[in-house]
């Protein structure tokens, strides 16, 4: 352990690497050292772990424009033109968007950008695959902004329930999907609304959902409820 | 520390230490009509001690943490709210970690096993019991009210900057002249402290009432918290302390060290009765019992609670005073520690509150300020330096945040 100065007016030695006394402001003389209270941070604590995360982007890169390169190769040495390589480059694409995109971003954006545009982007693939797009906007844009709109709607309206009630917000949320498949799928086959099995999930999704929150309102809540209304 | 830290032996001595104190692993719930705590399974959190204790309680988060534990270079720091525990309750959990770590650090598994197995039932109950009820008498008389107190002026440090002044000292060479001066270091310190408030206090007369030699028109009073534990035979590790005030009227014209040295004494003894404690208690309990207190929903008890606390929670106290004497560890644990401190509260309206601690030889002075000018800590150390005590200085004022 190193020593520091000694401030005679205030009868303190200074701490090492201190220029100056702290309570007089006095500057008896240093000698510098690395072991005070006051050391720098452990890099375990003071820092974010970006050396680890930069691991991690590079050798997705590597391994997505590696496979990407040899795709394109290998389709143009078969078929001597570009067939199928382009599907599969858009599948890449999709998937270091998926794997890189949460990185580059936290929170609520995270599920949305990162799944949803990506779902999105590889379905108009699939549908564009056959030179046309077809149902990509009929049918695959609604029921996945659909899917994706509840999913907002849950997350945010019910951004802390607890285990059962969380449950019950998905029943609620997987029947509410259900309706719109079903809706999107009936207008694109017979050009017009025909509900004949999804209400029957929606009604049973109803005593489902309420029996998981009584449950865990009189059983699992009651403690925190006994709590919250103490007077 | 005598070492730095080895965090993978804090992390795990944070998670043991959960099972330890289930009760002390809690967050602030708010409730309809009072806010509560919850317990949360999983370890203490663990973060880097960036050198501003004290000053990011994140209330406006929801479920607050009210334990956090802080490591940073040769140094462990565990934050608590008084929320939870207080000053005593607080050691105690700090003398659990500190072992359960050290016991880890050498590999002694078995130790540390022992020291943070989980509560049984006796002890829960001991351990988490609300002790304030068994010094609640309703029919005693309330405390008389106290004027208000002489308040340090200056400028205050800006949001969150809060400067820590520890002054480390041997306690052996203290409790000698303490005991030379026919008093115990508690007194022996909150004397020298006086000495430093009465000077500023002087000070800081205006003009007019220096030119003609008028003294400061409030008293000087030191809030000093005292345990109820050892009075009562209880271990629990909730909140159980009540305030007693020391007071120096400047008034009346200044005082000798030998003098205030004296009144501190007296005035302690005095304080320190059973009787007059129990009334201190009732008074602080009563409201809570009060029906039409307890039917106010608590967002609007908040509302009052705050502008009560603003205009009258520390008008009647210069600065406070609190002693947490030693740390409760065996001496194999005491070597590997330098020294100990006990960080006050920040509080702008009284500027500086300091504190003593100490493990094996070396006592801990600690000031907390919210005051840009460090002369009280300044003036109580070249008090101490002219009775020919000397020590050191640590500070966080200034350093790497």
């Amino acid at each position: 352990m190193t020593v520091g100065a000694f401030c005679e007016r205030c009868g303190v030695e200074l701490e090492p690497g201190l220029e100056t006394c702290p309570l007089c402001g006095a500057r008896p003389g240093t000698t510098p050292g690395d072991n005070g209270e006051y050391a720098p941070l452990p890099e375990e604590l003071g820092r974010t772990r970006i050396p680890a995360r930069e691991i991690y982007r590079r050798t997705t890169l590597l391994v997505l424009v590696t496979a990407l390169v040899v795709v394109t190769i290998v389709d143009v040495a078969v078929s001597r033109t570009l067939t199928w390589a382009p599907i599969v480059w858009a599948s890449l694409v999709l998937l270091g968007g998926a794997m890189l995109g949460p990185l580059a971003m936290d929170g609520f954006a995270r599920p949305f950008v990162t799944d949803l545009l990506l779902a999105a982007l590889l379905l108009l693939t699939i549908d564009a695959s056959n030179g046309a797009v077809e149902w990509f906007v009929p049918l695959g844009l609604p029921i996945l902004g659909a899917t994706g709109l509840i999913a907002a709607v849950v997350t945010l309206v019910f951004p802390r329930l607890r285990t059962l009630s969380s449950s019950a917000a998905v029943v609620g949320a997987a029947a509410s999907v259900c309706v719109v498949i079903e809706i999107a799928v009936s207008r694109w086959i017979h050009g017009g609304v025909v509900m004949r099995w999804s209400w029957i999930v929606l009604i049973a999704s109803v005593p489902v959902a309420a029996f998981l929150v009584i449950f865990e309102q009189t059983v699992g809540h009651y403690i925190d409820f006994r709590r919250r209304f103490h007077i | 520390m005598d070492r730095p830290v080895v965090l993978a032996a804090l992390r795990d001595s944070a998670a043991s230490l959960a099972v330890r104190f289930p009760y002390m692993r809690v967050v602030l719930k708010r409730g309809v009509f009072w806010h509560y705590l919850e317990e949360r399974r999983g370890p203490f959190p663990l973060e880097a001690d960036l050198g501003v204790p004290c000053a990011r309680f994140p209330a406006v988060r929801r479920d607050p943490e009210v334990i956090r534990i802080f490591a940073r270079g040769n140094r462990i720091a565990v934050e608590f709210s008084h929320i939870v525990t207080d000053g005593v309750g607080g050691r105690r959990f700090f003398a659990v970690l500190l072992e359960d770590y050290l016991a880890r650090v050498d590999g002694r598994r078995e130790g540390s096993d022992r020291l943070v197995a989980p509560p049984d039932d006796r002890t829960r109950t001991a351990e988490t019991e609300f002790a304030y009820r068994r010094f609640y008498a309703p029919d005693l008389p309330r405390p008389p009210r106290l004027s208000r107190a002489w308040h340090q002026p200056g400028v205050r440090l800006r949001g969150t900057d809060y400067r820590v002044t520890t002054l480390v000292y041997s306690l052996s060479e203290i409790r000698g002249r303490a005991s030379r001066a026919g008093v115990n270091v508690t007194e022996y310190i909150i004397a020298h402290h006086l000495v430093a408030l009465q000077a500023a206090a002087m000070e800081a007369r205006s003009p007019r009432r220096r030119r003609r030699g008028l003294a400061p028109r409030r008293p000087i009073r030191i809030l000093v918290p005292v345990d109820l534990r050892a009075l009562e035979g209880s271990s629990t590790v909730r909140n159980f302390f009540v305030f007693v005030m020391v007071e120096l009227d400047v008034r009346l014209g200044t005082y000798e060290f030998a003098e205030i040295t004296q009144k501190v004494h007296h005035q302690l003894r005095t304080e320190l009765d059973l009787r007059s404690l129990r009334r201190h208690v009732t008074r602080n309990v009563r409201p809570e019992r009060n029906a039409l207190v307890r039917l106010i929903p608590v967002r609007i008890k908040d509302i009052i609670l705050r502008a009560a606390h603003r205009r009258s929670g520390e008008a009647a106290n210069t600065t406070s005073f609190s002693n947490l004497m030693a740390l409760p560890v065996p001496e194999a644990v005491a070597r590997h520690v330098r020294h100990v401190a006990f960080v006050p509260l920040p509080s702008a309206v009284t500027g500086v509150n300091a504190t003593l601690f100490s493990v094996g030889d070396a006592i801990s002075l600690t000031f907390g300020s919210k005051l840009a000018d460090a002369a009280i800590e300044r003036r109580v150390a070249q008090g101490l330096a002219a009775a020919g005590i000397r020590g050191r200085v640590i500070t966080n004022w200034g350093v790497q945040r």
